[in-house]
C-alpha cells in the first residue's frame, strides 16, 4: 500500500506545525518505504496533483484555526468532513478545504485520504512557533501514526 | 431624491484582497472606488542597497501567481545598465520559463475565476460539478506550466534559478524533452479550451478603450523595448514616465495610472488586440474561428484572449523544448557599474515596468517597481461606470454586485502585487 503524507505549511509561527511533525514522523522510524512524505507550502490547487499521483492513501497535516478552540487541539477529519470545515488557514481563496472540495467534484480523492490539524496560536509572518505547538506535536505525530497502523491493519485483511 | 449603497466587502475570486464601494445617487454613479485597501509593501525602499541577485531573488516575492515576471523586468533593467549581452540560449531558456508562468495563470484565472461568471455560477467549484472534463483539461495545462517553472526556477512558486547573466544552472536535455510530450497534449487542451469558451454569451458592448502593450519587432511580445497603444503611442520604454504617471487617490494604498490624463487597459486583450499580426497564422485561424471580429473593443472578450495566448505560449514552449541543448555554461560573464535604466516585460496580466539606479557596485539606489494591476485600477473603475449604468440601476443589489464582481474578475486583477484586493458597498441616494 502507498501512502503519502502531506505535510502543509508556511515558514510562519505555528502554521510550519505540519512540517515539524513530518520530521519527527521521520525520526520515529515507524515508517516504511510505502510512506512517502512530502512537505509543501500553501499548495492551493497544486495540492490536486499530488492526488493525481498513484497513492493509495493520503493523510494530510495543517495547522487550522477553528472557533472556540484551544491551541494545540487535534482534529481528524475524513474527506467530507474537510470540505465543510471551516478552520483552514488558506492563502487567497484556494486553501485545503476548497481544494479538497473540487477534487472530491473531480473524482480525483485517493481511495483513502484522511486529515489531520491542530489549532493553531501564533499565525503572524515571522512570529515564533508557541509553546502551545510546540508541546503538541508528538501528540499530532502519535495520532498519525495510530492512523498509520490502522491502514496497514485494514489493508493486512483486505489483502 | 434617492441614494442607494451597494458594498460589495470583499471580492471573491480575486488575487488578494480589497473592495468596492459604489454609491448611485438619481440613477447616476456619484462614486465608484475600487478601494485597495491592504497596507504598502515597501518592497522599492527595502531592495535599495541590495545587490542585483538579491533583488532578483526577492522581487519573486512580490506575486505568488506572477513571480517570474518582476524577475525578468528586473534582470533586463539590470542587464541593460551593466552593458551585458547574454545569448540566445539565455533568451530562448526565459522565454520558456516565461510561458510557463503565462500558461499557469492563464489557466487558473480563466478556468477557476471567470468561467464560472459566463456560465452563471456563484464558484469553480459549482461549476466543476456540471464541467469537470473542462476544468480538469484547464487543470492539466495549468500544471504543465508549473512544471516547466519548477524545472528552471526549482519551485513553480517564486522561483529561483535565476540570476544577472542568465541561469544558476541548466536543466539536462532528458529533463527538457520530458515535457514535450505533455506540451503536445496541453496544445489540443488549449485549442478545446478555445472553442469552448467561444460558446459563451458574451454581453454585447463596445467599450471606448485605450489599449497598451510591449511591442516586439517580428515576435508576440513577452520582453520588448517598445510600448505601443490604440491610440498611436509608439515610445521605448525609457521615455515611460514622459507619458505615463501614477497617482495617489484616497481610497486606495495602491497607485492609479494614467497616460496623458487618461485610463488604459493592459493584460491578454490589449496584447491580443495590438499583435494580432504577430502571433503565427495557425494561431491567427484558431482566434478567428471564435467568430470575434479581432481587434475587439469588447472587454469580455478578455477571457477568449487569455485562452488564445496560452495556446502561442504552449506552440512556443513547444518549439524551445525541441530545440533544447546543453549549453557550456547557464550564464555569461558580468560586470557592474553605476548606471541607471527601464526594463520592462509582459506579466500575464499587463505591462511590469521598473526604473533603477545602480552604484558603481551594482547596488540599487533609486528604484521604481510599476505593476500592471495598479496601472489597470482607473480603467477597471471607468470601466465599472460604464458596465453598470448599461446594466441599470433599477436592477436588484445582488444582481448589479454580481456582475461589478465579473468586471472586475476580467481584468484579472492581481492584487498581491498592486497591494492586494475586493469588497461591495453600493450607496443608493
Amino acid at each position: 500500500m502507498n501512502i503519502l503524507i502531506l505535510a502543509i505549511g508556511s515558514p510562519h509561527g505555528d502554521d510550519q506545525l505540519a512540517w515539524l511533525a513530518s520530521e519527527q514522523l521521520y525520526c520515529n522510524k515507524l515508517l516504511d518505504s510505502t510512506i512517502h512524505i512530502e512537505c509543501v507550502d500553501r499548495p492551493g490547487l497544486n495540492l490536486l496533483y499530488w492526488f493525481e499521483e498513484t497513492y493509495d492513501a493520503v493523510i494530510l497535516m495543517d495547522a487550522v484555526l477553528n472557533q472556540n478552540s484551544q491551541p494545540g487541539e487535534i482534529f481528524q477529519l475524513p474527506p467530507d468532513k474537510i470540505s465543510a470545515f471551516q478552520g483552514m488557514l488558506s492563502s487567497h481563496n484556494l486553501g485545503v478545504a476548497p481544494s479538497i472540495a473540487l477534487a472530491e467534484v473531480l473524482n480525483l480523492l485517493p481511495k483513502h485520504c484522511y486529515f489531520f490539524g491542530m489549532q493553531a496560536k501564533n499565525t503572524g509572518i515571522n512570529e515564533p512557533l508557541s509553546s502551545e505547538i510546540k508541546n503538541n506535536i508528538c501528540r499530532l505525530c502519535h495520532c498519525v501514526e495510530q492512523h498509520l497502523q490502522l491502514l496497514a491493519t485494514y489493508h493486512h485483511r483486505e489483502s | 431624491m434617492s441614494r442607494k449603497t451597494i458594498e460589495v466587502p470583499i471580492l471573491a475570486r480575486v488575487e488578494g484582497e480589497g473592495a468596492l464601494d459604489l454609491v448611485i445617487e438619481n440613477n447616476q454613479i456619484s462614486q465608484c472606488d475600487v478601494r485597495i485597501y491592504e497596507p504598502p509593501r515597501y518592497f522599492e525602499k527595502f531592495l535599495e542597497g541590495r545587490h542585483p541577485n538579491e533583488i532578483i531573488d526577492a522581487v519573486a516575492r512580490i506575486c505568488g501567481i506572477c513571480p517570474l515576471a518582476y524577475q525578468i523586468s528586473v534582470m533586463k533593467a539590470m542587464e541593460k545598465a551593466f552593458d551585458i549581452q547574454t545569448n540566445d540560449w539565455i533568451e530562448r531558456t526565459r522565454q520558456l520559463m516565461y510561458c510557463g508562468e503565462w500558461m499557469e495563470s492563464h489557466y487558473l484565472h480563466a478556468h477557476m475565476l471567470a468561467a464560472p461568471d459566463f456560465l452563471q455560477y456563484n464558484s469553480a467549484l459549482e461549476m466543476a460539478k456540471d464541467y469537470p472534463d473542462e476544468v480538469k483539461r484547464g487543470m492539466r495545462v495549468q500544471r504543465v506550466g508549473n512544471k516547466i517553472l519548477k524545472l528552471l526556477g526549482g519551485r513553480s512558486v517564486h522561483p529561483g534559478g535565476n540570476k544577472l547573466g542568465g541561469f544558476y544552472r541548466a536543466p539536462l536535455v532528458e529533463q527538457v524533452k520530458t515535457l514535450i510530450p505533455e506540451l503536445e497534449q496541453a496544445r489540443q487542451d488549449a485549442i478545446d479550451t478555445i472553442g469552448w469558451f467561444s460558446t459563451f454569451q458574451f454581453p454585447k458592448r463596445r467599450d471606448d478603450i485605450n489599449f497598451v502593450s510591449l511591442s516586439a519587432p517580428n515576435d508576440y511580445p513577452m520582453v520588448a523595448d517598445r510600448i505601443i497603444s490604440s491610440s498611436g503611442l509608439d515610445i521605448p520604454i525609457q521615455e515611460y514616465d514622459q507619458y505615463f504617471s501614477e497617482y495617489q487617490v484616497p481610497h486606495s494604498t495602491a497607485k492609479h495610472s494614467f497616460l496623458q490624463g487618461k485610463p488604459y487597459l493592459l493584460g491578454p486583450l490589449a496584447r491580443l488586440n495590438l499583435n494580432f499580426d504577430k502571433l503565427p497564422k495557425s494561431i491567427q485561424d484558431v482566434a478567428c474561428k471564435t467568430g470575434v471580429n479581432w481587434p475587439s473593443n469588447n472587454m469580455f472578450h478578455s477571457i477568449l484572449a487569455r485562452a488564445i495566448e496560452g495556446l502561442w505560449c504552449i506552440e512556443r514552449a513547444l518549439d524551445i523544448c525541441r530545440s533544447y541543448v546543453y549549453p557550456d555554461r547557464p550564464d555569461v560573464n558580468v560586470s557592474v557599474k553605476a548606471s541607471q535604466s527601464w526594463g520592462a516585460s509582459e506579466a500575464p496580466r499587463g505591462i511590469q515596468i521598473d526604473y533603477f539606479e545602480f552604484d558603481n557596485e551594482g547596488k540599487a539606489t533609486k528604484i521604481n517597481i510599476i505593476p500592471p494591476t495598479s496601472q489597470n485600477l482607473a480603467c477597471i473603475e471607468a470601466d465599472l461606470r460604464h458596465s453598470l449604468t448599461q446594466l441599470g440601476f433599477d436592477r436588484p443589489d445582488d444582481e448589479i454586485r454580481q456582475h461589478a464582481e465579473m468586471v472586475i474578475r476580467n481584468y484579472d486583477p492581481c492584487i498581491s502585487c498592486s497591494t492586494h484586493f475586493l469588497k461591495l458597498n453600493l450607496e443608493r441616494k
